[in-house]
């Protein structure tokens, strides 16, 4: 795991000095250089910051200032980088993580870093409790040289396999995201897996204990029957086996038609083709949908719609077994019910947004944002249930990413509300593109789920800088729900 | 030339009359008299009867019945979405879709299953085993929910009111059983070949089975486009084994007492052979049924028995007579003429092609009289000349050809039209019924 970091500095041999260092070291991303406090808050708005290396003393505002600036809530870890000793008490007061004094040595400053690394990952580690469940079954395995995890089935699971050490400590409703830890941890190559099952699961609630039937496509019901039909060769009669049986006797099959007993299959009658009558509606038919009733919430759902998962057994990796020895981290996020873009994307584009407002105020420029509402979607994800909502979403959100140009944003604002922000492009431009991404929604939804057709409506706004961002997006949100494409 | 002239100068109205005295005993009174004195008729029909066709028209919108279109074939699934588009426009809406796929072995039913799924037609039946034509209508009979079975080719498209003027002639008197509708060339313009069969279709589908369907003696109702009272067609148990199953169940439906009508205004488009080849092969299967289902299968419309009507005995007399007789007469005329007009061979078929091409002139403006839109079909006097040749040998010869064959061969129960377990078992039935 990298930490961002940014340098605050007013003197240029320090700031050489400190990227030097941060460039040495494997676990730093430098993301920028500040040459004052006011400059580094701007950096913190714009950027993913982990980590500050700061300056106490600067002309206009000192290191502490800035601190007396930014939001507790950034969660920030802070390395002041001084010539004097003076501030340590000071600093001790503000809670910041460590202290250097200049000239940095090499080994005081990777010290510093690795300390600030653990800290993060124990802080990691309680934040997301998927995390913790992977380190612990990782640990167990490493510590009792167990080579790999096998899935045991079990009737008692929601997945209908359960994994030791992790399926134990999940509850019976969440059990599947043992899947997704598994996943995320073969991502990274903790874990290696080979293929043992494929499962399909409910889409609401991810259980694997379906019944699954074939039922009227009139009416939904499994009450059918099914019956042979036969075909009367000499005079071309064609009925359920039934009818010939109930002309005849026992079970001699006599030709309603044309009243002769039917003799040799193949010869003088064939069954060409089976039928099936529902009892619920009277409706016959050949091609019965297939549907599953989930035993464990009820939910009814056509077959294609259930979601369909991989159950594999997991061998530790080399770099698995260093995570386990506490020697390595890697962060996986909980997948749960977050966007697809985690909401980390949504902060990013208010702030581009932001920003993009202030710009305007001072240069001369058109910059447009625009916005799509999937008017009627929840129908479908209601249909599709959860899993497929979040890939439908995140395939949604690539398709428009192809067309969309370099320095332009994306996001999905809700489950029904994309937003994009097209910086230096006219709204006649951006409007341009937003109908080609219109056509391409419609074909995504349309090749997918033939029987439902989206409603879709958008707006595009030109970005004015006497608008905050809230009111744009309001704006935005009520022009939308006006027009229709 | 001279010689010409003179040659038919000498030979007088008398000679004129004694050489082609085929056409003028046959041809002139069954062609040209009977369909102007029927235009005349149906005119005044019309003048009067136009009170009594909008009453049927409100009486059958009020009862709106419910109409099931049968579309049975095999390796038809390419024309599926034509079919259904046509159907989707219709001016009455109130009707299912029912399709079978009679054993396809292409991927027909990958379209009409999507089709079905889709909700663009209401059932979609296949059977694995090809169990021909017959069977294939048959099943469908079985799951019709509709008052009225429309049976239809899925080559067909439809003028945007056909169904609903189909359905008119049941509704305008109640002993209606069966109606048949117009069939029309959709491709006529692709070539020569397609453009005769145009105004053969306007000639012998329209004018004739309007004129036939006035005398009451209609004998067909075309399976791409005909209309049928479900309660007959249960009577009758459906369609018997093919070819030519179309004019069979007709037959029986007149047997039962019920009338058979022509609706002219009820315009179904077909895509026809663009070659000769092919169109030979089809009008061989289409006139060995003759044979096959007037002399053999339905001998006893000629015997007295409770069955036994003047009209019916009347229609197959004169389907006999004019297909069959008249064409193993024809070729006694021609022997006739070149026995006695050897020297004078040239003249007689100069004069004959004159004749023959005024004939079909005055056929063609019974067309024109009887149409609504008469500015497109002008064009097709040019092709007149090419449709003396076309009806008056080719398809003369086919037909020959087709008799030939199925009268000493008994072809068509080899028929590739018919899975052969079905022909050989209908054989032996229809034995049975003639021994």
């Amino acid at each position: 795991m990298t930490l961002n970091c940014i340098i605050v500095d007013d003197e240029k041999t320090s700031r050489i000095a400190m990227s030097s260092l941060v460039d040495h070291s494997d676990s730093l991303n430098l993301v920028g250089i500040a040459e004052s406090g006011e400059e580094a808050l701007e950096l913190l708005n714009e950027k993913q910051v982990d980590l500050i290396f700061l300056d106490v003393m600067m002309p206009s505002m000192s290191g502490f200032d800035f601190l007396d600036e930014i939001d507790d809530k950034n969660n920030v870890k802070v390395i002041l980088v001084t010539g004097k000793k003076d501030f340590a008490v000071k600093a001790f007061d503000y809670a910041i993580s460590d202290y250097l004094v200049k000239p940095v040595s090499r080994n005081r400053f990777n010290e510093s870093v690795q300390r600030i690394r653990k800290s993060v990952s124990v802080q990691s580690e309680s934040d997301f409790p998927n995390n913790l469940l992977l380190l612990k079954l990782i640990r167990f395995m490493h510590s009792r040289d167990i080579s790999f995890i096998e899935p045991v089935p079990s009737r008692k699971s929601l997945l209908g396999y359960t994994y030791a050490m992790l399926t134990d400590n999940l509850d019976f409703a969440n059990e599947a995201d043992a899947l997704d830890i598994l996943d995320e941890a073969e991502d990274n190559e903790i874990l290696t897996g080979k293929f043992v099952d494929t499962i399909y699961l409910c889409n609401s609630c991810s259980n694997s204990y379906l019944n699954i039937r074939e039922v009227c496509p009139n009416c939904d019901s499994s009450h059918l029957v099914s019956n042979d039909l036969i075909h009367h060769f000499s005079c071309a009669y064609m009925g359920e086996i039934n009818e010939f049986k109930a002309a005849g006797y026992g079970e001699t099959l006599i030709c309603p038609k044309c009243e002769k007993k039917l003799k040799h299959i193949g010869v003088d009658y064939d069954k060409p083709a089976a039928i099936f009558n529902c009892r619920g509606c009277g409706h016959s038919f050949q091609d019965p949908l297939i549907r599953a009733r989930c035993l464990n919430c009820g939910a009814d759902q056509k077959v294609e719609h259930l979601v369909k998962k991989e159950i594999k057994k997991y061998h530790l990796t080399a770099k698995g077994k260093d995570m386990a020895e506490g020697n390595h981290y890697v962060t996986i996020s909980k997948n749960g019910e977050q966007m697809p873009d985690e909401g980390e994307s949504t902060d990013y584009f208010i702030r581009a947004l932001k920003n993009e407002i202030k710009r305007k105020s001072i240069a001369e420029f058109d910059s447009s944002v625009g916005m799509f509402r999937l008017w009627n979607i929840s129908e479908l994800y209601q249909r599709i249930g959860n899993a497929a909502k979040r890939d439908l979403q995140k395939e949604l959100q690539q398709i428009l990413s192809n067309d969309l140009a370099p320095g332009d944003e994306i996001t999905f604002w809700d489950y029904e509300t994309i937003l994009m922000l097209f910086p230096e492009q006219r709204k006649e431009a951006a409007e341009k593109v937003m109908h080609k991404m219109a056509e391409r929604i419609k074909e995504l939804i349309k090749d997918n789920f033939d029987d439902f057709e989206l409603e879709l409506k958008m707006a595009v706004l030109k970005v004015q800088e006497n608008n905050s961002y809230e009111q744009t997006i309001n704006e935005l949100l009520e022009k939308a729900s006006k027009s229709n494409v | 030339m001279i010689e010409f002239i003179e040659f038919w100068h000498n030979e007088g109205t008398r000679g004129f009359v004694r050489i082609f005295w085929f056409y003028f005993i046959f041809e002139l009174p069954r062609y040209i008299l009977l369909d102007y004195s029927v235009l005349m008729i149906t005119y005044i029909k019309n003048k009067t009867g136009w009170k009594d066709y909008n009453i049927a028209k409100q009486r059958f919108w009020s009862e709106r019945p419910f109409v099931s279109i049968i579309v049975p074939g095999k390796d038809e699934g390419e024309n599926y979405y034509q079919l259904v588009s046509s159907l989707k426009e219709q001016s009455y809406q109130n009707f299912e879709i029912i399709v079978v796929d009679d054993g396809s072995d292409d991927n027909t039913p990958i379209i009409g299953r999507n089709l079905e799924r889709s909700g663009q037609i209401d059932l979609f039946l296949r059977n694995e085993e090809r169990g021909g034509k017959a069977s294939a209508a048959n099943l469908a009979l079985q799951y019709c929910k509709g008052k009225y079975v429309i049976h239809a080719d899925a080559d067909c498209s439809f003028h945007q009111d056909a169904i609903e003027q189909i359905m008119i002639p049941f509704y305008m008197n109640k002993d209606v059983g069966a109606v048949g509708g117009n069939l029309m060339v959709r491709n006529s313009n692709e070539s020569l070949c397609t453009t005769l069969q145009s105004i053969e279709y306007l000639i012998y589908i329209f004018v004739g089975r309007t004129v036939a369907s006035s005398l009451g003696i209609l004998r067909i109702v075309s399976g791409a486009f005909g209309a049928f009272r479900k309660d007959v067609l249960q009577q009758i148990k459906g369609w018997d084994v093919g070819p030519g199953l179309d004019g069979d169940i007709t037959l029986k439906i007149r047997k039962l007492g019920y009338k058979v009508q022509f609706e002219p205004r009820a315009v179904a488009r077909t895509t026809v052979p663009s070659n000769f080849k092919s169109l030979a092969r089809q009008r061989v299967r289409w006139s060995r049924s003759l044979i096959r289902f007037r002399f053999r299968k339905h001998r006893n419309l000629f015997s007295p028995s409770e069955n036994f009507s003047l009209i019916n005995f009347f229609t197959i007399t004169e389907n006999i007579l004019y297909d069959f007789v008249l064409n193993v007469m024809w070729y006694i005329y021609m022997i006739d003429i070149i026995m006695n007009f050897t020297s004078t061979l040239g003249y007689v078929i100069i004069a004959g092609f004159g004749l023959y091409t005024v004939s079909k002139a005055l056929e063609f403006i019974v067309v024109l009289l009887f149409s609504d839109t008469r500015k497109d079909k002008l064009k097709y006097i040019l092709y007149l000349p090419a449709m003396v040749l076309y009806t008056g040998y080719f398809i003369r010869f086919v037909r020959t050809w087709a008799y030939i064959k199925e009268y000493f061969f008994r072809s068509s129960y080899k028929d590739p039209w018919n899975p052969y377990k079905t022909s050989s078992e209908a054989l032996k039935l229809e034995r049975k019924v003639m021994d």
